[in-house]
């Protein structure tokens, strides 16, 4: 899609209108150059790479294991995501089988993170609309899901807690008590959530008939997640290729028709109420076994035989100072994050480092969208417009 | 010195030069208003501490200012690359004085995990910085922690070091 | 759930592009489950074009778009990688492309818009020029930077470092 050049578009009252990098309306780092005659927008052209960090450089030089770490910060609101993908990538390279319980985790895991991303974004959009409570019934529900990681990972945000062919620990008894009144009473707080704005006249005036796509234009642009099943198109990988147990679980795809703002709103907070269904599936799925496969060369022994056992001594000492080989080889995987298809194609030449590993994320692609999505509207819309679209910048710029 | 010299040059000056000074120091540290720059991870852990149950608003700091000529103190909450310094520091010439910078994370402090050749190695390398607040990102607590300790420096300082 | 396509040389796509483009098909193969396949570069839009609009095929989804430098590992020394997906087939297809330093390739924006930034991504990262796409300019890096950060010469922590920032400008030098 063709960004037409700013000078072109400009003539005798248009004025060009420079939001950003740093703006309270634009969550992120992110600059735009919007064309504007009066109010109403002729052409938005975005300037992305503030935020650029090389991560996609720094890969090829860090060990699988260590990668993990970076590919949690590529998409900070859902860690677990990004993550996920990223060792699923690596373990099909390996040729690598996930045993049930880790399976089990990293779904329950996952949709916690669907949830969190989601009330990032809630907060983070009634705010740009003017109303701020639901930020701080959004942020306080998000405590409760950090305070789990911090039960189970040791850190709330970036917790580190998968590892290629499992995860790195159990879930505690304790832990797994608080998932579950977590799914509980969590319900009950989107409907507050819900009861601020579904209904709500200026709510729906801000966001209805707003930023409106066909479902063959957000194809064309290459629009998922919300977005695309917004516009009526019940594409969601969970579903149509299901990855990690998903297969075993029931849920809905929330799909909506008008592919406005407003319908990105529902489809939003209706996933949420499904993630909670999934996690509290997952919660009842989960059977004793064992965490990781037993690959000693990939996955490293427990502590305990690494004193006695010469073998499981250089397992650790291996994986540890060098990091494992990958067979050569190319693979690609695409999981459902919160803002739609992230794709990790990973290019392997048999050493502990990965030749080529490549993140596309959704934000990169729905951001391109902005124009289409804005020309002709005014600048008002365009904050709407652009928050109901949950541009993440660390995922654009990486 | 006789006892009017020492009275009007010691017990009036100084004692009402220490009387202004911690009256202005107190108005300062109790108010900082913070132009807090979301750039990445970190951002998130900033905007959670304004929110329950962590409340900036108890240390006065929760008027996040949009404009840089209404703030006090910048947060600079997440990874600068070199794109984004430029910015940092126009933003930074922006803010009147008396203005103080608190370098939120790794990232902000010394580049952390991200050493490559799109990051800048610490947000000190284009702004004076006056607390550094280490972690990845830090919790809630470690900001107000800094906070606190930035408001200890303020009330160590004399109120003319910055005007 | 979708049926699963036949991969490798059996993928329907295989036949149908031999039959149409004849020898730019130069090679198909299998890697974890998905068929690649390796396309002359000066088809690779009319093979894009043919793969969206077949009613058998129709890859309506331009999934990913991104180069690789495989410096003398291969014949050519870059390769762009097209990750395509058709919601008819429920498939995903890997098309490659050999790229020699210098070479253009011709830009997809007109088949899929979603190309418009990954291949302005793939020409800054890698050097890798898009003949006819609309904009070509950097997009996440800078011209300071001096070169194609993803290409295996490039150094990791870059060629310059920042010195000082003022009123007047950044001022840059080359990194010891």
């Amino acid at each position: 899609m063709a960004a037409p050049v700013v000078n072109e578009v400009k003539s005798a009252g248009t004025m060009v209108l420079h939001m950003g990098p740093v703006h309270p309306g634009l969550h992120g780092i992110l600059s735009l150059d919007v064309t504007v005659a009066g109010e109403v927008v002729l052409a938005v052209r975005p300037s992305v790479g503030y935020l650029h960090r090389g991560i996609e450089k720094i890969a090829e030089n860090k060990t699988y294991t260590q990668i993990i770490m970076l590919m949690e910060r590529l998409d900070f609101t859902a860690p677990m995501i990004s993550a996920f993908g990223y060792c699923l990538a690596v373990e099909k390279l390996l040729d690598l089988e996930v045993p049930e319980r880790s399976q089990d985790i990293r779904v329950i895991m996952a949709e916690l993170s669907r949830i969190q991303s989601h009330l990032v974004w809630l907060a983070n959009y009634s705010t740009d609309l003017g109303s701020t409570t639901p930020a701080m019934f959004a942020f306080q529900q998000r405590e409760r899901i950090l305070d789990i990681w911090g039960m189970v990972a040791g850190s709330r945000m970036h917790p580190f807690y998968l590892r290629i062919g499992g995860v790195s620990r159990d879930i505690s008894n304790e832990a797994a008590e608080h998932i579950s009144e977590f799914v509980e009473t969590f319900p009950r707080r989107i409907d507050e959530c819900e009861a601020f704005l579904t209904h709500n006249q200026i709510w729906i005036g801000r966001t209805k008939g707003v930023g409106a796509v066909s479902a063959e234009e957000a194809i064309r642009h290459g629009l998922t997640g919300p977005v695309l099943r917004a516009t009526g198109v019940a594409h969601d990988l969970r579903k149509v290729h299901p990855y990690s147990g998903y297969e075993r679980y029931e849920f809905e795809v929330p799909v909506r028709r008008q592919g406005d703002a407003y319908d990105r709103y529902l489809v939003r907070i209706n996933e949420m109420r499904q993630s909670v269904g999934l996690v509290k599936q997952g919660l009842a799925a989960l059977r004793p076994g064992p965490l990781c496969a037993d690959v000693p060369q990939v996955i490293p022994p427990p502590l305990e035989r690494v004193g006695s056992d010469a073998a499981a001594l250089i397992h650790h000492f291996k994986i540890f100072s060098e990091g494992f080989s990958v067979p050569e080889g190319q693979a690609f995987i695409a999981i459902e994050s919160p803002r739609g298809e992230v794709g990790i194609f990973l290019v392997s030449d048999g050493s502990p480092r990965p030749y080529r590993l490549r993140v596309k994320t959704p934000s990169f692609m729905n951001l391109q969208a902005l124009e289409l999505l804005t020309r002709g509207k005014t600048v008002s819309d365009l904050i709407a417009i652009l928050g109901s679209l949950d541009i993440s910048m660390s995922e654009v710029d990486r | 010195m006789g006892v009017e010299e020492y009275v009007a040059r010691t017990l009036i000056t100084v004692g009402l030069d220490r009387a202004v000074n911690w009256a202005i120091n107190k108005a300062r540290k109790n108010s900082l208003w913070p132009i807090g720059l979301e750039l990445a991870c970190c951002a998130l852990e900033m905007k959670a501490s304004c929110m329950p149950p962590y409340d900036l608003a108890r240390f006065g700091a929760e008027l996040f200012q949009p404009s840089p000529r209404q703030a006090d103190l910048m947060i600079v909450a997440g990874t600068v690359t070199n794109k984004m310094a430029p910015v940092v520091r126009r933003i930074y010439d922006h803010m009147a004085e008396p203005k103080w910078v608190i370098a939120m994370g790794a990232c902000a402090a010394s580049g952390g995990l991200f050493q490559s050749y799109a990051v800048l190695q610490g947000v000190d390398c284009v702004i004076p910085v006056d607390v550094y607040v280490p972690g990845c990102p830090p919790t809630p607590e470690a900001l107000i922690h800094g906070i606190l300790q930035l408001q200890k420096k303020i009330e160590e300082e004399h109120f003319s070091d910055r005007i | 759930m979708m049926m699963p396509v036949s991969q490798g040389n059996n993928h329907p796509a295989v036949h149908k592009l031999a039959r149409t483009f004849g020898r730019s098909v130069i090679e198909a193969a299998c890697s974890s489950g998905q068929t690649i396949l390796t396309i002359g570069r000066n088809d690779i839009g009319l093979v894009c074009r043919f793969l969206r609009d077949d009613h058998d095929l129709r890859y309506d989804h331009l999934s990913d778009l991104c180069g690789v430098d495989y410096q003398d590992k291969k014949p050519t020394r870059f390769e762009v990688v097209y990750q395509l997906y058709s919601s008819m087939l429920g498939d995903r297809l890997c098309i490659r492309v050999g790229v020699a330093g210098g070479d253009r390739v011709p830009t997809v924006t007109d088949v899929w818009p979603a190309a418009d930034w990954l291949e302005r991504e793939c020409w800054e990262m890698f050097g890798i020029y898009f003949d006819r796409h609309p904009d070509v300019r950097r997009l996440l890096t800078l011209d300071e930077y001096g070169g194609f950060p993803l290409r295996k010469d490039f150094p990791l922590r870059g060629t310059v470092e920042i010195v000082e920032v003022a009123e007047g400008g950044v001022t840059w030098r080359p990194r010891s």
